[in-house]
């Protein structure tokens, strides 16, 4: 293709692990749905995914294996669509998906797809997604859609600063640890049959936003120290407190609205506010109160500067440098396991609004960002709001929901209004 | 649309049970919708092997191969009891790497004593079949060293049920110092076995250096930073 720039790319510093992590029955995947008013016409769909694909050619990659590191090499085309399935975000085989690192699926009215996390972040593929969108809508319905720099026009040429790696643009001396203790581990069943549950509150974003108010922290803050509620009411039930483990919640923080950059490849980092439940019985506004706190103090520039400079000083360390991929893959597939997820008790999402431009938003009927399970924390939440519409969606791969039920029954009782779907239906045995 | 009367949420067609709770939803207004799910009915399907298959289709080969051994020795190759030595092994490596997969949700303790048995057993059809009469080796030697493993082992995965030997680092070290004792008793039994006097020595080098190491972990388990120090340079 004569509009890509290069023919690979190296792993930015948060992709890194997410190879050496995966394993045959996990990807680190997250997932975007569209809605519309209209049955989805796949031929539509075709030529929007050619066409928006050659505007983000740091997304048409396959993954190598280097000597001393995997590499990204670039691939002429567009992955096949699917049909979509009963359970999204259930491991992906690059094999089966011609080796491209995210899949397009589709069904009756929703568009799906699907990313590996070492492609991009939440944000990054936000952007692809709007764009794919407005592609297609352009092509079935005829709309003229505003470009700007989130849903991006794919006459344009792609920019080097858009598949940038701003974790090594922007590092410092500084660095800062992000060791912490274990934290409790949600308790329940797995899931044997490959069933990915998903259950998806809708609520009014504006009376969300109002209930937030009165506990005085921001929609983020609210719905994390709800699931900390959600999750120690679980631990309270079954431990006792000389047993109780701290509750704590990772939750990304999209780092372009902090530093200077206009990557779309990954550039998140997180933070995981939670209670130690040790200490006494918290109540939902004093754990409002710590997350918000924590956040305060936590979510800033300089610290999370320092965060992630640790990482990119650990990925410059030359003797880690020489050491062959062969040798690095078990020792990326240990820590992960034994850091990895152990530090939280789940994880929460919040994209945000999903800023459609006008035509475009109207024809839109559910936006959706859900992401999958990760490798230990098989309950995850994650949200976006469209047109008022606040979605929360829990992804698990766990049998029982009470964490989903302790969580939206909170929010029933707080007098907001709850409207649940699910894939439940979908499930056989 | 129906709402759940236990959990007060809002259900969206064609929902027909509450997915938090499995209450049945009904609205006797509306009758249960017909409209259609947002999510299709195919499921995707990972191709993990299927790990207890495998191991009863192995099991299923094993006990072929046992019965075709057993045969042959009487009918064919009648001048030793060399298949016992093959049906031993088979059944030594069924107990050790099959059955723990073919059993549901099998405990490591009871793994181990049925390992250290097998093993016993394993030695003794040796003294049996190979030196019939000489029980000094095996009394003096092969049983009680077999036995000493599978107790430090069984003991190693009782302590790391307790909270205290919870960190991977104390755990670790509390095991090199019974790889260190098990040795010093190894070469005991080797010189009663001999019928020398026991006065160790080979065994306090891998003994001190067992000790040492795990004096390191002890260290490296009480101070955080050094330890942080040690996970950063191994993490990515």
């Amino acid at each position: 293709m004569d509009d890509k720039k290069f023919s690979w790319l190296k792993l930015d510093n948060a992709a890194k692990i997410y190879p050496a992590a995966k394993n045959r029955g996990w990807t680190a995947l997250f997932r975007f749905t569209a809605d519309f008013y209209r049955e989805v016409d796949p031929d539509c769909l075709k030529i929007a995914l050619d066409r928006t694909i050659k505007r983000f050619p740091w997304l048409a990659l396959r993954i190598r294996k280097g000597v001393f590191w995997h590499y990204f090499e670039h691939m002429d085309g567009a992955p096949d669509m699917q049909s979509d399935v009963a359970n999204p975000c259930v491991r992906m085989k690059f094999s089966e998906n011609n080796h491209f690192l995210f899949r397009v699926r589709y069904y009756d009215m929703h568009i799906a797809v699907e990313i590996f996390h070492s492609l991009t972040d939440g944000g990054g593929g936000l952007s692809f997604f709007k764009t794919l969108v407005a592609e297609y809508l352009t092509l079935r319905e005829g709309l003229v859609i505003p470009r700007d720099d989130d849903v991006l026009d794919c006459d344009d040429e792609p920019h080097p600063d858009e598949y940038e790696d701003s974790f090594l643009r922007l590092n410092t001396d500084a660095t800062r640890s992000s060791m912490e203790g274990y934290a409790y581990r949600v308790q329940a069943t797995e899931e044997e049959n490959d069933f990915v549950h998903i259950t998806t509150g809708t609520l009014p974003a504006d009376k969300v936003s109002l209930i937030a108010k009165s506990y005085g922290v921001s929609v983020t803050e609210f719905i994390t120290a709800l699931l900390i509620h959600s999750i120690h009411k679980q631990q309270a039930r079954l431990k006792k407190r000389k047993q109780f483990k701290p509750v704590k919640i990772c939750v990304p923080v999209n780092l372009r609205k902090l530093f200077p950059t206009k990557t779309k490849r990954n550039f998140a980092t997180y933070v995981n506010p939670g209670i130690n439940p040790k200490y006494g019985e918290y109540s939902l506004r004093e754990i409002c109160k710590a997350v918000k706190g924590f956040m305060m103090l936590e979510v800033d520039d300089k610290k999370l500067r320092a965060k992630f400079s640790s990482n990119v000083k650990v990925e410059k360390n030359i003797l880690l440098r020489l050491c062959p991929l062969i040798l690095k893959i078990p020792i990326m597939k240990l820590s992960f396991r034994v850091l990895g997820d152990k530090q939280t008790s789940s994880c929460f999402s919040n994209l945000g609004l999903a800023n459609l431009p006008s035509p475009m938003a109207e024809a839109v009927k559910h936006i959706d960002f859900i992401l999958g399970p990760l490798q230990l924390n098989r309950l995850v939440a994650s949200c976006l709001t469209h047109q008022n519409e606040l979605r929360i969606h829990f992804t698990r791969t766990l049998k029982e929901s009470e964490i989903e039920r302790n969580f939206f029954c909170s929010l029933v009782e707080m007098g907001l209004p709850v409207t649940l779907e699910s894939n439940q239906l979908r499930k056989k045995g | 649309m129906a709402y759940c009367v236990n959990c007060g949420v809002k259900m969206t067609p064609p929902e027909k049970v509450c997915p938090l709770c499995g209450l049945e939803a009904y609205n006797p207004r509306e009758p249960l919708s017909d409209a259609k799910s947002r999510y299709p009915e195919q499921m995707e399907r990972t191709s993990v092997v299927n790990r207890r298959f495998v191991a009863s289709i192995i099991s299923l080969l094993l006990i072929v191969t046992t019965g075709i051994c057993l045969l042959l020795n009487l009918l064919l190759v009648k001048d030793s009891p060399w298949s016992v030595f093959v049906i031993g092994s088979l059944a030594l490596f069924f107990v050790a790497a099959l059955l723990p997969i073919l059993m549901h949700k099998p405990h490591p303790l009871f793994c181990l004593t049925l390992d250290t048995a097998a093993i016993s057993l394993f030695l003794l059809m040796i003294v049996v079949f190979i030196t019939p009469g000489n029980w000094r080796w095996y009394l003096i030697l092969a049983l009680p060293i077999t036995i000493a493993a599978g107790g430090f082992a069984s003991l190693m995965v009782f302590l790391s049920r307790f909270s205290y030997f919870r960190p991977i680092l104390r755990l670790v070290a509390y095991s090199l110092m019974l790889i260190g004792i098990y040795l010093l008793g190894l070469e005991m039994l080797l010189h009663a076995y001999i019928g020398t006097p026991w006065a160790p020595f080979w065994s306090w080098i891998p003994f001190a250096a067992c000790v040492m190491t795990a004096l390191f972990f002890l260290f490296l388990n009480r101070s955080r930073k050094w330890q942080e120090e040690i996970t950063k340079k191994i993490f990515i």
